[in-house]
């Protein structure tokens, strides 16, 4: 026998699975840390390889005058310079990642807490189709 | 006015029932207009600058994800370029890259917006977006919108700037390469509008969700008002030379064409169909969730089949008219009007796989039905059940309940399957199989426990026991003992 009410809640699951659920499932499968750790990361290699890409375009728009003063310059501080530049720009790119993904895991646990408790619904009912089968 | 709500309610119910139809074909739309832009500015290499191959495209676009638009628009963009110039290429390489690693990476569902706003751009209707963006989007579209205005701003000055590249001697690679990077980032009215657009985004955002009156209303105009503010600002700061009346004209024409898209887009829920698939130990089960839309329609078309249920031995009129009636009501479940206001809900209408029990009952009772009694007005509007199913189903209880009042119950499997009771259906079937044929002078009473004997009421006067009545059958006896021993006596 087909019961609707079992048939109304998996519909509904199976709607969310194929949707927004694909996402939040992986984000389910890690911890909080564990999440924004990795995407973290991931921003800073993003972050380095584009300062990176950054770096060299402004060396080969004024490539002319960089290689006549590469002698007569301090590398040090130049180099110093580079490096602020760099921690500046790919903390502030972390923060911005870590803020940004903390929201996300947020509303991703939400929206999986509301899938678990429909979870155990249709186990619930399915318990009671079983009972009402025996009777 | 009423129209223009008939217009609106008819153009979502068209969305509903043909979406599946609709989002490819806006797809293809939308790319075609995105590769002819491209083509029409750009057609620096003329073997792929060709209508046909862009309808190719457009047509491949249509069934893949959003995301490959504008892979394909980037790569027409770089070959374009490198047909111009391969520093040109080299440039604006590095500048979908910048915009690849830092942006969409993280928010990969934006890349629509990052397509059309060098598409408004072109189409010289740039002041439409931020208005809409700051009403449909959040605060964090800025820099999908940001980054679709370097990628307009960049191409506008590899078009600009194609004709001194063109004269520059192909040795000096660095002086091309500086050149061009030089128009890109000295453009101030890039900065300009990356400025003003980013801030009407904000602006807006904030004051459409904020608790007034007309707060839609309120912030598209606050919104164009701070848009035009800043652009004439920036242009008096930084002479970007642009044209007062193009953004005095813009941005009237913005709040106009925002107010149109209001209307008949936003405040609105456009719930889509949607079809899933999933399995349990019975049934694969395929499911075509259809929303309901709220009507409010002078005309009611409610389809009713027939008052009362008689009894009779003519089903084959009576099913055939079910079944067409399940029939249409199935294709048009969208559109199907229960009351006057039905609540907005999710119906889900499944149609099952194999061939089941319920599914033969169905068939069954549409076949076997008396009449097809009871109308859709005795539909429940609020719970999502299976179309097809529902519709031959539900005219099964309504049968079923007809027929109880008439006591006469015709008892099909498909009762107890659609009986929103689900827990009570199979007893309910089995006393109704039971007691088929049994007439207790009106007296045939179904019971939930699974009782299935004879009715232990009949006979009983009101309020009276089981022991008092056996008392009152012997005294009957007695009395009746009596009576014909005096008789004898008397003719004796």
């Amino acid at each position: 026998m087909i019961s609707e009410a079992r048939v109304k809640l998996m519909t509904r699951l199976a709607s969310y699975e194929q949707g927004e659920g694909k996402e939040n499932a992986e984000i389910g499968t890690y911890f909080r840390g564990d999440y924004i750790g990795l995407q973290v990361i991931k921003s800073v290699i993003s972050a380095t390889i584009c300062y990176g890409i950054v770096i060299a375009t402004m060396i080969l728009y004024d490539s002319e005058s960089f290689l006549s003063d590469i002698y007569k310059m301090d590398i040090v501080s130049y180099a110093k310079n580079m490096i602020i530049y760099y921690v500046i720009f790919v903390g502030g790119y972390s923060i911005i990642t870590y803020i940004l993904y903390s929201i996300r895991y947020r509303k991703a646990r939400i929206k999986l807490k509301t899938y678990f408790n429909n979870l155990r619904r249709l186990q619930a009912l399915y318990q009671k189709e079983r009972k009402d089968r025996v009777r | 006015m009423i129209k223009l709500l008939e217009i609106r309610e008819y153009l979502r119910r068209f969305y509903s029932k043909y979406e599946l139809y609709i989002v490819p074909a806006g797809k293809f739309i939308i790319a075609l207009l995105v590769f002819l832009l491209i083509n029409g500015n750009l057609g620096y290499m003329e073997k792929i600058a060709k209508v046909p191959l862009m309808f190719v495209l457009a047509l491949a676009c249509s069934f893949l994800p959003v995301s490959f638009i504008l892979f394909f628009a980037a790569a027409l963009i770089l070959l374009h370029t490198y047909a111009l110039s391969m520093e040109v290429a080299a440039v604006v390489g590095i500048v979908f890259v910048l915009i690849f690693l830092l942006y969409l990476r993280m928010s990969p569902k934006e890349v629509l917006i990052t397509m059309l706003t060098p598409v408004a751009f072109a189409l010289h209707i740039p002041y439409i977006l931020p208005i809409t963006i700051g009403l449909v989007g959040s605060p964090a579209s800025v820099f999908s919108v940001g980054s679709g205005i370097v990628i307009y701003y960049t191409l506008n000055a590899v078009t600009q700037m194609s004709n001194a590249i063109d004269s520059l001697d192909s040795e000096k690679t660095a002086s091309k390469f500086r050149f061009i990077i030089d128009g890109i980032i000295q453009n101030k009215t890039m900065m300009v509008m990356i400025v003003a657009f980013a801030a009407t985004i904000i602006v807006v955002y904030f004051v459409h969700r904020m608790n007034i009156d007309h707060a839609w209303t309120v912030a598209t105009i606050v919104g164009a008002l701070t848009n035009a503010l800043i652009v004439l600002v920036g242009d008096l700061m930084f002479v970007t030379r642009a044209s007062l009346l193009g953004v005095l004209g813009g941005t009237v024409l913005a709040i106009g064409v925002v107010y149109v898209l209001k209307f008949f887009m936003f405040n609105l829920d456009y719930a889509r169909t949607e079809r899933v698939q999933f399995e349990d130990d019975e049934y694969y089960y395929y499911v075509k969730a259809v929303p309901k839309i709220t009507l409010q329609e002078t005309n009611k078309t409610v389809k009713k089949v027939s008052a009362k249920a008689p009894v009779s031995d003519k089903p084959k009129s009576g099913g055939i008219k079910a079944e067409k009636t399940a029939e249409n009501a199935t294709e048009k479940t969208a559109e199907r009007r229960v009351k006057k206001e039905s609540s907005l809900a999710g119906a889900a209408s499944a149609v099952k796989s194999n061939s089941s029990a319920a599914k033969k009952s169905a068939g069954t009772a549409a076949q076997k039905s008396t009449s097809a009694s009871g109308s859709y007005d005795s539909l429940s509007a609020n719970d999502a059940l299976l179309g097809e199913t529902r519709v031959v189903a539900e005219k099964s209880v309504d049968e079923g309940r007809v027929v109880k009042k008439a006591a006469n119950p015709v008892m099909s499997a498909s009762q107890s399957t659609s009986n929103a009771g689900a827990a009570r259906s199979t007893s309910n079937s089995r006393i109704a199989g039971d007691l088929a044929g049994r007439r207790n002078q009106g007296q045939t009473r179904v019971r939930n426990d699974g009782y299935a004997g004879p009715n232990p009421s009949v006979g009983m006067t009101n309020g009276e026991t089981i022991a008092e009545r056996i008392r009152r059958e012997r005294l009957k006896e007695a009395e009746s003992i009596d009576a014909d021993r005096l008789r004898r006596q008397n003719s004796d």
